[in-house]
């Protein structure tokens, strides 16, 4: 009796939807944002990218209509509402806007490894083989297996089509499992959308591209939310341990068997079997995860964690043996060496032009937010013996990783982007609490989240004077293959450019190491033998990298052309802007 | 010694592909039904061995024997699991040389 009073006095007491809200600005104020976001796009020249990415390339009518999106996207929270189709609708703009914007502004789609993957997709395709000698992705084939099936049914042509707007579609599917985790944790639903808001934001990773682990991550978190949804921990097997230092949110008993459970597991054995065979990190984070919450009792799914790490084990024993064969010292040759993970990590990814670091300055600064913000909202719910043990779980489980392998400097950012859905929800929970949004909090929330948009624009698209592929460099790459016979090598000056985008075994890409002279370069070409055809090319992206990451001063690659025509042993095949071919056609000396 | 190495890895190319898969798919399997059995079995009809304080003997009831199962089941997957992981690690250090 006493509950129905308290809770009928907390409905009243809730800012109740006036008239002039109820006929919803908020969704009038987001559409003219997004209008007005999408007539500065058609402004925005993707010849001007410069060090600082696509930050200064956009007009402030876009900022400007994207700042009057989230204003929209606040307003359209802060009235309790059960649908979810305007939120969906205006969710779904931003997504576009920002994640998909270098498929609005630039003339090609974006990042060289796409074009790689896409490549790899087409060799399963066309040839039906795998090439694990000639790629270590090739032992990880279940997403480029899946894309050729995508490819045939298609039509048969390269998926490139799907490149471009990639990004958006891993976000949506994101934000779809935040609003899933969200609901299984019981957390308001005002603050799950947020938290989905929170999330577009801050994810500038980068990792949404076509590729296997954009993929894994995706089915990493349809996976946690089936674990925390179909199979949720029993209450009563909560220890007094638990209870006394997690503070856990209380919940109610689930200690019914529904039926079609046992199919659900097969399931989602299956899902993590093909997450096992299509990405060599995101089954240690799916391990970390289900492990610890089986641990922590949020779900009834003891084994199914310690069933990842013996599939894991035996796909790399056995199937991916020509991966770790010669070279398992580079694979686990860091793990617990914090002083090479360090610099791996980081050291590795800070250094190069002003610019530069301006951006990486803005990645870690928006990464450091992020945690603390995390820990400070873990502290609040703690207090208020409220901590949704499942969602600390999924920050806290990547976090090992860090310490297993450097993985080339990424796992930093993976470990990011595995914690981050969980971390937003934790945030919004406190920041945007149901029934509380006075309009004090709705302007410093709308404030905060403007803010973030020039930055993530820096952070997530800092590095586009070198990942975007220009018209030129697709020219020349498709040169190389109009001219390029089989078994013919082509060499470049750093690896990011466009490369291996079809005829995968015929045609073979190598790095040459650009600080040795003309002459020495030469001879390293020279002494390719065994390939018919030998070619350096030059791209945009390489000149670009040199640049931004490897203190090179502008025109660098220019004068290398240049000093390796003048030996007389290269030919001009194409050149197009700073965009060069050459053939090897012999020494001369 | 080269000899006896080359013997050694033609061995583990045959015949351990076969045994460590097999113990491998018998860990899985085990762990499968490690889960299908925890989900059949909810917390609140599990024997309980303690009751305020005072053991109570139930060794005939269906809680029992199920905790009794389990325990089994994770003994089994602990055997055959690292029985296959020492095969693949085996197969690690020989081969990757």
């Amino acid at each position: 009796m006493t509950d129905t009073v308290l809770i009928e006095r907390r409905a009243d007491e809730l800012p109740q939807p006036t008239r002039f809200r109820s006929f919803a600005w908020s969704r009038a104020v987001g559409l003219l944002g997004a209008g007005l976001a999408a007539i500065g796009l058609a402004g925005a020249d993707s010849t001007q990218i410069d060090s600082l990415g696509l930050l200064r390339v956009l007009p402030l009518l876009y900022y400007a209509g994207v700042a009057l999106l989230v204003i929209g996207l606040v307003e359209e929270l802060s009235v309790p509402r059960k649908r979810v189709t305007w939120f969906a609708v205006l969710v779904t703009l931003l997504v576009i806007l920002l994640h998909g914007l270098p498929g609005f502004v630039e003339a090609n789609p974006r990042f060289s490894t796409a074009y790689i993957h896409v490549g790899f997709i087409d060799q399963i395709a066309s040839q039906g083989t795998l090439l694990p000698r000639l790629d270590a992705r090739f032992s990880w084939p279940s997403f480029f297996s899946g894309g050729a099936v995508l490819q045939e049914v298609s039509g048969g042509a390269p998926v490139l089509w799907l490149v471009r707007f990639m990004p958006v579609v891993i976000n949506l599917l994101a934000i779809a499992a935040i609003l899933v985790l969200g609901r299984a944790c019981r957390s308001p639903v005002q603050s799950a959308r947020a938290a989905a808001v929170l999330y577009v934001l801050l994810n500038w990773v980068g990792q949404d591209y076509l590729s296997p682990q954009a993929v894994g991550f995706v089915l990493y978190l349809a996976i946690m939310c089936c674990v925390l949804v179909v199979f949720p921990g029993d209450p009563s097997d909560t220890r007094r341990w638990q209870r006394r230092w997690l503070h856990p949110r209380s919940r109610p008993g689930t200690g019914s068997t529904a039926r079609g459970q046992g199919r659900c597991l097969l399931g989602l054995t299956v899902l993590a079997a093909v997450g096992v065979t299509a990405h060599q990190l995101t089954p240690g984070f799916l391990a970390a995860s289900l492990i610890l919450l089986g641990l922590l009792n949020q779900t009834r799914l003891r084994a199914l964690g310690w069933s990842v790490v013996l599939m894991t084990a035996g796909w790399l024993g056995y199937a991916a043996e020509v991966f770790w064969r010669g070279q398992l010292n580079k694979v686990v040759g860091s793990f617990g060496q914090v002083d090479v993970l360090v610099q791996q990590n980081l050291g590795k990814r800070t250094g190069g032009s002003a610019g530069r670091e301006v951006v990486v300055a803005g990645r870690l600064g928006l990464a450091l937010v992020v945690a603390a913000a995390t820990l400070v909202a873990l502290a609040v719910l703690w207090r208020r013996r409220d901590v949704p043990v499942a969602l600390a779980t999924l920050v806290a489980a990547p976090i090992p990783m860090l310490v297993a392998a450097a993985y080339g400097g990424e796992m930093a950012l993976r470990v990011f982007l595995f914690a981050l859905p969980a971390a937003s929800l934790l945030v919004a929970q406190v920041a945007c609490p149901e029934g509380m949004w006075t309009r004090t909090r709705r302007v410093i929330v709308s404030a905060a989240l403007v803010a973030l948009v020039p930055l993530f624009v820096l952070a997530r698209f800092g590095n586009e004077s070198f990942e975007q592929v220009t018209p030129q460099d697709r020219a020349i790459l498709s040169t190389v293959y109009d001219v390029a016979p089989d078994n013919s090598i082509v060499y470049q000056l750093n690896n990011i450019s466009i490369q291996r985008f079809e005829r995968l075994d015929e045609v073979r890409f190598r790095t040459l190491d650009a600080s040795l002279d003309a002459k020495a370069l030469t001879e390293t070409v020279a002494d390719s033998e065994p390939f018919t055809g030998r070619f350096i090319m030059v791209t945009h992206s390489q000149e670009e990298q040199g640049v931004e990451l490897g203190g090179e001063s502008p025109g660098w690659s220019a004068e290398i052309v240049a000093e390796l025509l003048a030996t007389g042993s290269f030919e001009t095949v194409r050149r197009d802007g700073d965009a060069v071919l050459l053939r090897y056609i012999g020494s001369t000396g | 010694m080269t000899i006896a190495l080359g013997m050694s890895r033609d061995l583990i190319d045959t015949s351990t592909d076969w045994f460590g898969g097999l113990l491998l798919l018998l860990a899985l399997g085990c762990l499968l039904a490690l889960d299908l059995l925890r989900l059949r079995m909810p917390a609140h009809v599990r024997h309980q061995p303690h009751t305020a304080g005072r053991r109570v003997r139930c060794a005939g009831c269906a809680g029992l024997r199920a905790q009794r199962r389990e325990s089994r089941l994770w003994l089994a997957c602990l055997a055959a699991g690292s029985a296959s992981l020492a095969v693949i690690v085996v197969r690690f250090v020989l081969l990757a040389g």
